[in-house]
């Protein structure tokens, strides 16, 4: 009977402390015989065990050889060195340099935590610490917290901010201007702000580059996820002229110019102004923040910045000069009716509601054209609070099924040419008869004259 | 399916609880329990619609395949949603338009189109009254469908007992690093696989599921590692908002949607 004689010499193979599967068995066996408890059948496991015990000696155990140095650090320690070094608090005695504003990003979180969305609190924690690394690192007047924006690979943390002074332009010839509409200028229109993205608070931040009308126009027609690394390409079609950076700068400011949102009357429009100017802080002695109930209603909202144009601009670029004959019409693109600033909200793109639970009431306003964007309105005392927050893919809610554009049409077949005659010889030679001639006519006035 | 305890494992991809909701929950949801007799109650996400939005709780009987849900809009009290009927997802299917969000009063109706007479057929003598669909019964199907098409576990973490009851297996432990970061090491909890009779016998417990690496598209699930909670997420492209958390190195997990439940049919054109 070999295979018996098998199984027998397989469960007699010892380990190292000289115990085998066999001896193991008779042992718990004979341990349960001697002592005949009542549920065998539970002991069985905590005899078992007993018996392994008799035989481990913890002064002859061998100490377990240390793991095997791993040339790359264990997930997650590059994160921890990099709060580590954002979290330390500034030394006692250290002149804290000078600030900026931050705008608070956790009294803000709690308003957007009544509507169910934002990050957790140690999470917008560091983003903080972040942003008022990035703002001592880059000078910058004003860091606001745009929001996060997710991606297939790696999500983009967000900051909005001024430069105290705008950076030298880097030296040389300035690049060919894009097609498409003229580029606003950085400090206005949709270049207000200046854009910082980072993959993690506590990493370096990198700015984008300001956006232009034809890299917005460009990203209307195109429907894709970002990969969370900004020198990706977008393979999409049509072709988008540009780096993930800038197609990420181009959908940040469609959401910022189609979502920031202010309480109707906390800002006014100067009596007058030239296009593109900002509504200010409405400053009258009579002014009274709205009570939260009335940002309840759609109408206590209005949008806080210029729309976006079809072209790609917040306003109509200044109209060349052209002189008119009398009687002919202007060739040039009609300019398009400004989506001016402090404009009603339409009420079919947003969800707008009160919580008022836990505290003083917070309004909020969530786009339902740009899933993710939520504004926040709350009044304590006479301080009223607006904020904004954009966490989401960074897309839109489509109004049809995402249709591509469809590639150019084929080139058509060339018309037949049509046979000509042949010139007839003596044309032909006259032709060349008077090159010839034209020719000597030079040559005879360039030799000097004989009679000379 | 979330615990509240472990909610903070989805806000880096913007999902949170409110107090009044999770305050609400933690003593609704325990009633809830005890009045069905389930085994277990889980917050299983939010739908939002244009005016409001509801909360949906899951609680599962002896199996976890053996689930009922619930709806509220304030975190306290909660309504059993409707069983999802054939003919309840075909009267869905008939109103659904592109983007049609849920209207966020739960009695609201919509109309079920009449498709138009083929040619030369004869009206019918009887005007056929108009049918309707609740927001009710969308809401449910809606509910449903995404249960059924994301909801993920680690693999390992479910078993099959012999009465076919499937059970939070004991001998879980939970993932390595190096295997909760990959889609391969999930599989889909309401998916199961067709049983192979040649299956080892050390296996066939456990592995009873269809794999979530076999997702169609392939890329629409991509995974993120949370360093401060040590946790990884499995965040769905298809149904954007569906996220399913796993705690490294620890057997707890569970799936938290957040988001207007529809089905992002786009997607074979967003993938990078």
């Amino acid at each position: 009977m070999p295979a018996v004689a098998d199984a027998k010499a397989f469960l007699r193979k010892t380990n190292a402390d000289g115990v085998s599967v066999y001896s193991h068995l008779t042992e718990v066996l004979a341990t349960l015989l001697d002592q005949k408890p009542d549920n065998a059948l539970d002991a069985l496991e905590g005899v078992s065990l007993a018996c392994k015990q008799k035989h481990y000696i913890p002064a002859l155990a061998v100490v377990p050889q240390p793991p095997p140095e791993l040339g790359s650090v264990s997930h997650g320690e590059h994160w921890h060195m990099a709060n580590v070094a954002i979290l330390t608090p500034p030394k006692a005695g250290e002149e804290p340099a000078e600030q900026g504003v931050v705008t608070d990003v956790l009294s803000e979180r709690a308003l957007f935590e009544c509507a169910g969305v934002g990050l957790s609190e140690l999470e917008t924690y560091r983003v903080y610490a972040g942003l008022l690394a990035l703002q001592q690192a880059k000078k910058l007047s004003q860091v606001r917290f745009f929001g996060k924006v997710l991606g297939t690979g790696a999500d983009y943390y967000v900051a909005e901010a001024k430069y105290e002074s705008p950076p030298d332009p880097p030296e040389g010839d300035p690049p060919p201007p894009p097609p498409g509409a003229p580029v606003e200028e950085s400090g206005t229109g949709s270049n207000e702000f200046v854009y910082f993205v980072a993959n993690d608070p506590a990493a370096a931040w990198t700015v984008l580059p300001d956006v232009t009308p034809h890299a917005i126009v460009s990203s209307r027609p195109i429907y894709k996820f970002l990969t969370g690394n900004l020198s990706a390409e977008v393979r999409a079609y049509p072709p988008f002229p540009g780096k993930e950076n800038e197609y990420l700068r181009a959908l940040i400011a469609r959401i910022v110019h189609g979502t920031t949102l202010t309480a109707v009357n906390k800002f006014k429009m100067p009596e007058e102004y030239e296009p593109g100017a900002m509504p200010a802080q409405n400053e009258d002695e009579d002014y009274k923040p709205t009570p939260t109930a009335k940002l309840g209603d759609v109408k206590g909202w209005c949008t806080r910045y210029y729309g976006l144009l079809q072209i790609g601009r917040t306003v109509n670029p200044p109209p060349p000069e052209e002189e008119l004959a009398e009687g002919e019409v202007s060739k040039l693109p009609k300019p398009e009716p400004e989506l001016k600033p402090l404009s009603p909200i339409d009420a079919s793109a947003w969800m707008v509601t009160t919580y008022t639970h836990g505290g003083p009431a917070v309004a909020v306003a969530r786009s339902l054209k740009w899933p993710g964007a939520y504004n926040a309105y709350q009044l304590v005392g006479k301080k009223d609070t607006v904020a904004q927050v954009y966490v989401g893919f960074g897309l839109e809610a489509l109004d049809a099924p995402f249709k591509m554009q469809p590639p150019p049409p084929f080139q058509h077949e060339p018309a037949e040419l049509e046979e000509q005659l042949d010139t007839p010889l003596d044309e032909e030679n006259a032709a060349f008869v008077k090159l010839a001639m034209a020719a000597l006519a030079e040559e005879a006035a360039a030799m000097p004259d004989p009679a000379e | 399916m979330a615990t509240l305890t472990d909610i903070k494992a989805v806000a880096s991809a913007g999902i949170v609880v409110s107090l009044p909701h999770a305050a609400g929950m933690q003593s609704s949801l325990p009633i809830l329990q005890k009045n069905y007799k389930f085994s277990k109650v889980f917050y299983w996400g939010k739908m939002m619609g244009m005016k409001g939005d509801y909360l949906i709780a899951k609680g599962i009987e002896e199996s976890s395949s053996t689930m009922k849900f619930f709806y509220c809009t304030d975190g306290v009290s909660w309504a059993e949603l409707p069983l999802v009927t054939p003919e309840m997802q075909e009267a869905c299917f008939k109103v659904a338009t592109y983007g049609l969000l849920l209207s966020g009063d739960i009695s609201a109706q919509l109309q079920i189109p009449v498709p138009p007479l083929p040619e030369g057929a004869e009206p019918p003598a009887e005007e056929v009254p108009p049918q309707f669909v609740t927001e009710l019964q969308r809401l449910a199907v809606m509910v449903m469908a995404i249960e059924m098409e994301c909801a993920l576990c680690p693999a390992g973490a479910l078993m099959k007992k012999v009465d076919h009851t499937i059970v939070p297996s004991p001998t879980y432990v939970g993932a390595s690093f190096d295997a909760a970061c990959a889609i391969k090491s999930y599989v889909y909890m309401n998916k199961p696989k067709p049983v192979d009779v040649n299956a080892s016998a050390t296996k066939a417990a456990a592995d009873f599921l269809t794999p979530a690496s076999d997702c169609v598209p392939a890329g629409s699930l991509t995974t993120s590692f949370d360093a401060a909670n040590n946790v990884v997420t499995v965040r769905s492209l298809l149904y954007p908002g569906f996220i399913t958390y796993n705690f490294v190195g620890m057997p707890i997990w569970g799936n938290c949607y957040s988001g207007n439940g529809l089905k992002n049919v786009d997607i074979a054109f967003m993938l990078p």
